[in-house]
């Protein structure tokens, strides 16, 4: 099990390889490998969509990834 | 006479070239809030928080009776709320099944509680195996039997489908809009990968599940080889605007992270290649896992799947997570090694086919064990780690919130728990057949009760929500 926190100034969505997954500023578990992630819309944050390689975290540290407004 | 004898042959190939398997329907366009799926089901007052899986195991009527006892159990099992009956049967929200045990989740699914009045005349204690091979030897039916595109399988169908299941299909149970989801297993013959019958397994070969029988795939996940010929689904691949979900295309690219992944992406991909794949051949569902517990392990483990419990634990809707695995697998004695000769071929055959699939379930058992146990440490981890820290530096917090907090029961209800080993061997003795004497029905309904209401984790269950018995 791996461990992503997708970090954006508002409580959104996240969405993980197109699916409403979980919500901003908090920490949960994806399957371990690829994995694309965005905010769904509005798309008003930047970049539009990650694509990562998760592997290797904890729920101590997790993956941090960060979406800003542009 | 002459005449009469080319008036019969003709006949005879007449009425052959008439018999067909029955044809999955074609689906004009992919339809996601539409069909077989989890989300169009609802979990009524139930809602998520408890959520409950169960797997009926092969087995024929061993299994059946075995996953019915389970089933009796929970119904009888009661804990205190507003709602009107609070039956931890209620709570269920997917079964996932193979070969006999399919056959009391699709019962279930269809007619509920009405299992409780019907089930066991019908099925449980009825010479099943009686009535196929009487289908079988039946003059009438050789004719049918004939057509190259009908065979044994086709002939059980027809017989579950009048005799067992009403001439139900997907589409009644999509009608109920309500949970469980009943996820039936076959094993698909060239990938060896599970073939469940839900709408998301029918979109990439553009096929509408609301027209499929449940006898069909009662009897696709029952299919035991060389005893039924593979059941034929039409692949129309390529007819309906289906697109692969994005995971697909991530998980094509973890072939060294993620094997098992990258392994499901492939196979969803090779059903979109219809023209190579017009066809699918569907055989018992235990010989890719013969349990039923590889899918919800993967529904617990990823958010890939449409039926995501992780999903559903990071949005945290989910706080105690449930898997009661009913397991009637057989261990027979065995008289192979008090003889030099060796085995014959029949023996070596039947163990050939049986032995991988008995060891992969018990892996399969371990890695749910394995899961468990990894999350319980994460959590345990976390908590260590923001206790040492407020120790080292009161106040201080830690840099990422914890994740989602659950609580998992897993429960095994099998054989291999019953003591003492005399008993345990007059259950693992039990054959394989859909059709038992009285008695071992009863006694196999009895001992799931009493492995249930033992098992540690019900037990932990029902103190966490006061149930009573």
């Amino acid at each position: 099990m791996e461990f992503v926190c997708v970090t954006f100034e508002d409580q959104r969505d996240v969405y993980v390889d197109g699916v409403q997954t979980a919500r901003t500023n908090e920490t949960f578990r994806v399957e371990e490998g690829r994995h694309q992630f965005d905010l769904g819309l509005p798309p008003d944050y930047d970049p539009p969509e990650m694509r990562l390689t998760v592997t290797g975290t904890t729920p101590i540290k997790p993956l941090a990834i960060n979406f800003s407004k542009p | 006479m002459k005449r009469i004898l080319i008036c019969l042959t003709l006949a005879v190939l007449v009425l052959a070239g008439c018999a067909h398997y029955e044809k999955n329907p074609k689906i004009a366009n992919v339809a996601p809030k539409a069909g077989y799926r989890f989300d169009n089901l609802s979990p009524g007052e139930a809602g998520d928080d408890v959520f409950i899986i169960l797997t009926f195991s092969g087995g024929g009527t061993r299994a059946a009776a075995l996953s019915y006892g389970v089933l009796e159990t929970l119904r009888d099992t009661r804990y205190p709320g507003t709602r009107k009956t609070n039956s931890l049967l209620d709570e269920v929200d997917v079964i996932s099944s193979v070969s006999g045990g399919s056959f009391t989740a699709a019962y279930y699914g269809l007619f509920r509680d009405e299992i409780f009045s019907s089930f066991e005349k019908k099925f449980l204690y009825h010479n099943i195996q009686g009535d196929l091979a009487g289908m079988v030897f039946n003059p009438g039916n050789w004719f049918t039997l004939i057509s190259p595109e009908f065979s044994r399988t086709d002939l059980a169908v027809r017989y579950y489908d009048t005799h067992v299941f009403d001439g139900k299909t997907f589409g009644d149970l999509i009608s109920q809009a309500s949970r469980p989801m009943v996820i039936m297993n076959a094993t698909d013959i060239s990938t060896g990968s599970p073939f469940s019958f839900v709408q998301e397994q029918f979109d990439p070969i553009c096929s509408d599940l609301a027209g499929v029988s449940i006898a069909a795939a009662a009897t696709a996940s029952s299919c035991f080889p060389v005893a039924f010929a593979p059941m034929t689904l039409n692949n129309y691949a390529g007819t309906c605007s289906y697109k692969a979900p994005v995971w697909v295309s991530m998980a094509g690219e973890d072939m060294l992270v993620n094997p098992p992944r990258y392994a499901r992406a492939e196979t969803l991909l090779s059903y979109t290649r219809g023209k190579g794949r017009p066809f699918l051949h569907l055989i018992d569902g235990g010989v890719s896992d013969n349990i039923g517990l590889r899918g919800p392990l993967t529904s617990i483990r990823s958010t890939d799947p449409a039926l995501s419990v992780l999903r559903r634990i990071n949005r945290g809707s989910i706080k105690h997570l449930v898997v009661i695995v009913v397991d009637a697998k057989s261990k027979p004695d065995s008289n192979l090694d008090k003889t030099a000769s060796p085995p014959g071929i029949e023996s070596v055959l039947m163990k050939v086919a049986t032995v991988p699939m008995d060891n992969y379930s018990f892996d399969t058992v371990q890695a749910l064990q394995d899961a468990f146990k990894s999350w319980q440490q994460d959590q345990q981890a976390y908590k260590d780690c923001a206790s040492v820290l407020d120790e080292a530096c009161s106040g201080a917090k830690m840099p990422y919130p914890a994740p989602e907090e659950i609580r998992f029961y897993p429960i095994y209800v099998g054989f291999d728990r019953i003591t003492p080993p005399e008993k345990r061997s007059y259950f693992q003795n039990m054959a394989t057949s859909f059709h038992l004497k009285d008695q071992e029905v009863t006694d196999l309904r009895r001992i799931a009760r009493k492995l249930l209401e033992e098992s540690e984790g019900f037990n932990a269950l029902k103190a966490d929500l006061n149930a009573k018995h």
